[in-house]
Order: structure tokens, then sequence, then C-alpha cells
């Protein structure tokens, strides 16, 4: 079992991604990379920052950024620590989180709402990966 | 935390009568020609003093209306500067009302940027809006989302911000007295459809749930009626009331598969939006059942089904609407509607992205994969149903 968040979860769940057949289908077309920032709080003593590139319904990279100044990418979803356990654990719904403030989005508002099924699968995902939190 | 979001509604016989006390100087209309033609924008007008309040109007809003269509009323919105926008007609004008006024605010956003999840959105600074529903069907009046149609894209775009919903409700029923048998039946059906994907949404909740039942009791218990007999306004009114509530509870918990499908057919085959459910209905409402056969269950004991088992009321209440299908005379599959079956197989895999692209498609109960679709499209091209 991999610790949430960490290296090790984030290759995890890279893998997760890429083997799921609902992900590759309702992001078929999608191109598009992500800052996923997980905000310290609660057990979460400091910041923590994934980077990912999917392309057309994979995952190219994934990986941990130490300074999130260093990557320019197209979208930020960021959210308190609390709140992404609660995603994972589907208490939170990605689009209800959003509209509730409880995640910030950043990018094409537009363009995500065309692939907001995508964007539930990638949560989905994240509970196929077998974790610890902190 | 959720939130529940309505208009002020003025329901009930001459409910219009209530625009006489509105206070402002400058107000838009947005409706269509048969608003004009059958002398409901005059109506509407005459509940105004004479000489108090100045107007302008936009009256091109066509059928399951198109991008370019808001684009032109905004053109006009912004030289008129209103201070009030009313949507008169069915679901197309309101939706056209609904973006414009939102467009109008929001100068610096396009029409797709209209978005729940666009924070930036601003509310009604410059002018208030009120929606006035002369079809039963479309609940648009309550509801935050307006529907347009993208012409290049063959695909209708379902918009939705809490900044959409209008100010006001007026629903009249004597606004629809005068609606056509086929419209009556198509638009009741679109009501249902919207109570029925209310109560088994993946977003359901307490709030919406009473709405979505007791709509459902009154569509089912009035729809024949107004078919039948058109000129009996109790039985409208039902209808009229019956329509905004369902409105109410769909816009608070959204729809489903069945609204995604009909969204991608009606802007593929050009299929009218009541007629699009109709055609998707059985199967889809099948396919539901699989995950979400308890809800259904208590659909039918509320209107009155008594079965000992969730199946046995489910069975019941499934033959019951296709009944009504029947008796409403509405299409029950593409073919049934005269979609040729070439223009279905080179459309396939459109209609699939598309109804995967439809934000209905998250919040339904149970969200299908590409197999599963496909299936479930081959099935409501023939009519034929099947376990999927």
């Amino acid at each position: 079992m991999v610790k949430f968040p960490s290296a090790e979860w984030v290759e995890k769940f890279k893998d997760a991604v890429n083997s799921s057949k609902s992900y590759a289908e309702s992001a078929k077309t999608w191109e598009g990379d992500f800052l996923f920032e997980i905000r310290a709080d609660g057990a979460l003593k400091q910041d923590f920052f994934i980077y990912m590139d999917l392309y057309h319904g994979e995952c190219r990279k994934a990986h941990v950024i130490e300074n999130p100044a260093s990557v320019k990418t197209e979208f930020v979803y960021s959210g308190l620590y609390s709140n992404w356990l609660k995603l994972i654990n589907k208490e939170v719904d990605p689009i209800k989180g959003l509209m509730t403030g409880k995640f910030k989005l950043t990018g094409n508002m537009a363009k995500v709402m065309r692939y907001v099924k995508a964007a539930k699968e990638l949560v989905n995902c994240t509970t196929m990966v077998e974790a610890e939190y902190l | 935390m959720w939130w529940f979001r309505s208009p002020e509604v003025r329901f009930g016989q001459e409910a219009l009568d209530s625009l006489s006390t509105l206070e402002g100087s400058r107000i838009f209309f947005v409706t269509d020609k048969n608003m004009v033609g059958l002398g409901i924008l005059d109506l509407v007008l005459s509940k105004f003093e004479a000489g108090e309040i100045i107007f302008e109007k936009f009256t091109e809003v066509e059928p399951e209306p198109a991008l370019e269509t808001v684009l032109l009323g905004l053109e006009k919105v912004r030289e008129f500067s209103p201070d009030w926008i009313i949507g008169i007609g069915g679901g197309s004008c309101l939706d056209t009302a609904k973006a414009i006024s939102v467009l109008y605010e929001n100068p610096e956003i396009a029409v797709e940027d209209i978005s729940p999840l666009n924070q930036d959105i601003q509310y009604r600074k410059k002018a208030k809006m009120i929606a006035i529903p002369t079809t039963s069907g479309t609940g648009s009046e309550t509801t935050w989302a307006t529907i347009l149609t993208s012409k290049q894209e063959k695909r209708k775009l379902s918009l939705a911000h809490p900044s959409i919903i209008p100010d006001i409700a007026i629903v009249d029923p004597l606004l629809a007295a005068g609606l056509p048998l086929r419209l009556t039946a198509a638009t009741g059906f679109d009501a249902l459809v919207h109570a029925i994907e209310a109560y088994s949404s993946d977003w359901k909740n307490d709030f919406s749930d009473g709405l979505a039942l007791y709509a459902i009791k009154l569509i089912l218990g009035n729809i024949s009626a107004a078919c039948s007999n058109p000129k009996d306004i109790a039985v409208r009114e039902k209808m009229h009331n019956a329509a905004s509530i369902a409105g109410l509870a769909f816009g608070n918990s959204q729809a489903g598969l069945i609204h995604a499908l009909g969204h991608t057919l009606g802007a593929v085959f050009k299929i009218p939006h009541g007629e699009s459910l109709s055609i998707v209905f059985l199967n889809t409402f099948k396919f539901n059942s699989k995950t979400c056969q308890n809800l259904f269950a208590d659909i039918g004991r509320f209107i009155g089904i008594y079965k000992e088992t969730n199946a046995e009321v489910f069975e019941e209440l499934y033959s019951k609407l296709d009944k009504l299908l029947t008796d409403l005379k509405l299409p029950r599959s593409l073919k049934d509607f005269g979609v040729s079956k070439a223009d279905f197989d080179s459309s396939l895999e459109l209609l699939i992205d598309n109804t995967m692209a439809d934000p209905s498609s998250v919040t339904t109960i149970r969200p299908p994969d590409n197999d599963e679709l496909r299936e479930l499209l081959v099935n409501i091209y023939e009519g034929t149903i099947t376990d999927i």
C-alpha cells in the first residue's frame, strides 16, 4: 500500500488511469495538462503538487512537482487535503466540489464542460489505488 | 453541502396581471413570431400602463435555438439597455432570453463560457429577468440551464449557471390554453421525464424529491385529459403547474441519460425535444432500472401502484408509461420518426460521442460505457427493448 500523497501514489495513479477503459473512452479526444494542488491542511503540513499530461485518453506523464511556478499547465485544480480525501472517498462529486468552492479550477471552463464525464472517470481512478492516508 | 434555487413563482389563472405592478422603465422582450401572430405578445404588453415603460422586442427565436440567434438578440439588447428582460414562449424562447440575459450582464464572456464552474459570472446588476411559459413542459422558467444548438457541431449545448435562473416565473395556464394537441402531448411528456429523471438522478436530494414525485402524480393524472379535452382550463392549470414544479425538481437535482440522448438525437436528426425523449424513453428507463428499480418503485407506489415487490411495481409502472406513449401518439423509435437506417449508421459514432459529452450523462444514475450506449442506440433506432 502506498501513501497519499507521495511519488509512489502518483505512479500508481498513472497506471490506474492508463488501465481504465471508461477513462480512455470518455477522454479519447482530450488534450491538456493539469497541475493538481493538494493544499496543506490537517495532517498534510506542506502543499503537494502533481503534474499530469493527459492526451487522447491516456496519461503520458505524471510526477510530483516541487515548485509549481516551474510549470505552466493549461489547467490547475486546487483544494485542501481534507477535501481531496473526500473526493477520493467519493464523498464529494468533482463538479459539485467546484460549485461549492471546495475546489478551484483555473483554465478554459467551456473545454472542461465538454469532458465532465472524463473528469469523473479520472476521479474514479483514484479509488483504484490502494492507499493509506496521513 | 448543496443548495436549492428557485425564482419567485407567480402562478394560477390571471397571474399575468401581476406584471402591472412591475417597477422598471425599459423592458426587452424575447419571443418568436408565433407568439406575435397568436397575439400573446400584445396580451403581455396590454398589462402595462401605456406610456410609462419603453419596450423593445426580439422576435427571431426559432425552435431549438442556435448560438447565433442568441448573439443576434444580444446585439439588440445591448443597443437598448433594458432594466428587465422578459422571455415569452416555449422553452426555446425562454432559453434564449436566459442566455441573452447572462451575456448582457457579462460582456466579456462567450456563450460557451456559461458554466457552473465559472465563478466570475456576474448576477443581475443591469437587468432582472422574467420567464413566461406558454407551453407546459420545458420547465425552463424555473431552472438554471439553457439549451442551445451548435449547428456547426450538430449538438446541443447544455449551459448552466446559477445566474441564469429567472428572478420571476409567471405560470399562467391561460397562456397555454391554445396549445395544439401534439405539442400538449410532447411537452407534457418532457415534463414527466424531467420529474422521473430528477427523482432518479445521481444528484437527487431531499429538497427535489418531493417536487419530483408530486409533479409525476400531477402529470400522469392530467396529461391524457389535457390532450382529450384541451379546453378544460383546470386540467391545463395542473399541467402548467406540474411542468414548473418538475423544472424546480430537475433544476435542483439534474437530468440524466434520457435527456442526454434526447439532446443528441434532437440535434443530429432535428427532432423536437419532447419527441426525442419519447423515442429514447422506454429503452433508457429499462436500462436505468437495473440500478435504481427501488426508486422507480417509489414512483409507482406514490401514484398508487400497490404490489408486493419493487420488481412488480416497476413492471406495472413500465406498462403504464408504455401505454401512455401509445395513447399520446408519440414516436417510440428513430425508425418510427422516419430516420433512415443509412443516416443512423453513419451518425452512430457521433451520437455516442455527443451523448457522452452531454453533462446529463454525468449526473445519470447509471452511466453507460461506449458498448452499452451503442447497444442502447441500436435498440432506440429499431424500437426493440432488450436487457442491457
